[in-house]
């Protein structure tokens, strides 16, 4: 099962997020915006990143670039998980190295279909 | 937006710094004609006592006569200029009030177009956010209503799942009842042990009658024994036999006149030896007999024990299969209740992910209402500021207004109102 670190500011989306993917057995870490993410991250390595786009701070788009600047961060797969549906975003996230793109509300199978799909088996 | 509003350009009070207008002279009164009644006043009571008194009283009388004279021509000029100063500054005032009135007017309008657009401006905002908290409610309570539902068929479905699960348990451990068609699964185990109980004691039984059949063996063998023996004796008698037949031809040879004493030993001898004979087939007889007799309890003994087994075996068959019949049917059960409980787990499941989505659903039109709600106040409250300021400036001409009614406050507002010192009053001007 992975370790799994979910970032997003709403703490009811974190938890729904950390009951999906806890349920069906992973280990997950919460982190409320990019700053704390990036301290998580740089304690521990994650088999996975889940984060919303739009946050207080630096948005998820830059804890995308600044975790594509770390080297053990290079090829982790990195979900941006958002109720952002515009194409221009989309691309931005494309460009930093997201490696996929959630439109919120999500479904639970939905996502942990992508994590079977994007996490090493 | 902007309010011209020009409070700079010193129109406000110019009468007022012009002083008394140059029209007003003076003009002569009445007053001479109220002098001499005065003066008649005062003198004729002096008049009348004049001729009674001495002539230095008549005279000191005069002298206080005119004095007070002199003192209410003194008083009634004063009243006189008062009244004419009161009057001309009264004219100046109205000419003031009349300037600065007609700007106040035009100030309060533009004020009141102002307050009009804050107004519309903070009733577009209140409106929109009206709406927003509209939906926003509406969204909640279909969402609520939404988490409620899952939650009551969560209840039910997992109500439904301990049912079968208790039922399962109850019909595995036996309710007692004695009901069920079925075996619980203790009887179950029960059943096969007392059937395997069975069977091996039929087996063990087949084992001793085996035992017995041994122990025959071995007392056929002591017999057989004892008849090779006695065959061997026989083998001897024969051998006799021909030993006294060869003799009895040699003595026949060579004394062919004797006595025949030797045909009376020869006859004795083979009476002997049939005696023997005779003893002996007696004896194998009796062994035969044995062995017959032997043989034939055993095979009984086989027999009875093989029929109890084969009986054992077939009960146990039957009885086997009747258990199987019924653990297979029991099997086919837990495997339907445990289906039953799993596709009741898949539909909890479900029924958990709708409620994920709602409750998404109304964090992100709560985090929506947050990016709308702050621009939406700030607009208001900006609006709402603006026309502040513009009343407060309302609120100094007012303030100037009313300080001309008194010469020192209409000078101290003039000099405010003055160009260059506009910048003092606390208004922001567009």
């Amino acid at each position: 099962m992975a370790n799994i670190l979910v970032v997003d500011d709403s703490m009811t989306m974190r938890q729904m997020v950390n009951f999906t993917l806890a349920s069906a057995g992973h280990t997950v870490i919460e982190a409320g915006n990019t700053d704390e993410a990036l301290a998580h991250a740089q304690k521990q390595r994650f088999d996975l990143v889940i984060s919303d786009v739009n946050m207080p701070g630096r948005s998820g788009i830059e804890l995308v670039a600044e975790l594509r600047k770390l080297p053990e961060y290079k090829f982790v797969p990195i979900i941006l998980l958002t109720t952002e549906s515009q194409p221009e975003m989309k691309s931005k996230g494309r460009a930093v190295g997201a490696t996929g793109w959630i439109v919120k509300p999500f479904d639970p199978e939905a996502l942990l279909n992508v994590l079977r799909k994007v996490l090493p088996a | 937006m902007s309010v011209d509003f020009d409070l700079s350009d010193g129109k406000v009070s110019s009468a007022a710094a012009e002083g008394i207008a140059p029209g007003s002279a003076k003009k002569p009164s009445g007053n001479g004609k109220a002098l001499a009644l005065c003066a008649v006043a005062v003198l004729l009571p002096w008049a009348w006592g004049v001729w009674a008194v001495p002539l230095w009283v008549a005279g000191v009388s005069l002298v206080f006569s005119v004095i007070s004279l002199c003192l209410i021509y003194y008083l009634m000029t004063s009243r006189v200029e008062a009244v004419r100063a009161q009057g001309e500054a009264t004219h100046v005032q109205d000419r003031g009030d009349a300037a600065t009135s007609e700007q106040s007017v035009v100030a309060m309008q533009r004020l009141l177009a102002s307050w009009m657009e804050s107004s519309q401006i903070a009733g577009s905002s209140i409106q929109h956010a009206r709406a927003s908290l509209d939906d926003v409610k509406q969204q909640s309570e279909v969402a609520a209503a939404n988490i409620a539902k899952s939650f009551r068929v969560i209840m039910d479905k997992t109500g439904q799942q301990m049912d079968s699960a208790v039922k399962l348990l109850k019909s595995s451990s036996g309710d007692g009842s004695g009901s069920s068609a079925w075996l619980s699964l203790p009887d179950f185990i029960t059943a096969y042990e007392r059937q395997l109980d069975n069977v091996t004691g039929r087996m063990m039984d087949f084992s001793k009658a085996s035992e017995e059949m041994s122990r025959h063996q071995d007392v056929v063998r002591e017999h057989s024994l004892a008849i090779d023996e006695m065959l061997d004796e026989l083998r001897t008698m024969a051998a006799r036999i021909r030993k006294l037949a060869l003799d009895s031809t040699v003595a026949a040879n060579r004394d062919a006149n004797a006595d025949g004493r030797w045909f009376i030993e020869i006859a004795d001898r083979i009476r002997e030896t049939s005696t023997s004979a005779h003893e002996l087939t007696r004896r194998m007889r009796d062994g035969l007999e044995k062995i017959r007799e032997v043989m034939g309890g055993t095979y009984e003994e086989l027999s009875k024990s093989s029929d109890n087994v084969r009986l054992a075996a077939v009960q146990a068959k039957v009885d086997v299969s009747q258990l199987n019949i019924a653990t297979m049917e029991k099997a086919r059960e837990v495997t339907a209740t445990l289906e039953k409980i799993t596709s009741l787990g898949k539909d909890v499941r479900s029924d958990i992910n709708q409620i994920i989505i709602a409750m998404q659903y109304q964090d992100i039109t709560q985090q929506k209402l947050e990016h709308i709600k702050a621009p939406l106040l700030a607009e208001a409250a900006a609006s709402i500021e603006n026309a502040a300021s513009k009343t407060r400036a309302a609120g100094v001409i007012q303030i100037a207004k009313g300080a001309m009614d008194s010469g020192e406050q209409r000078v101290r507002v003039r000099e405010d109102l003055a160009p260059g010192k506009a910048q003092k009053i606390d208004v922001e001007l567009f």
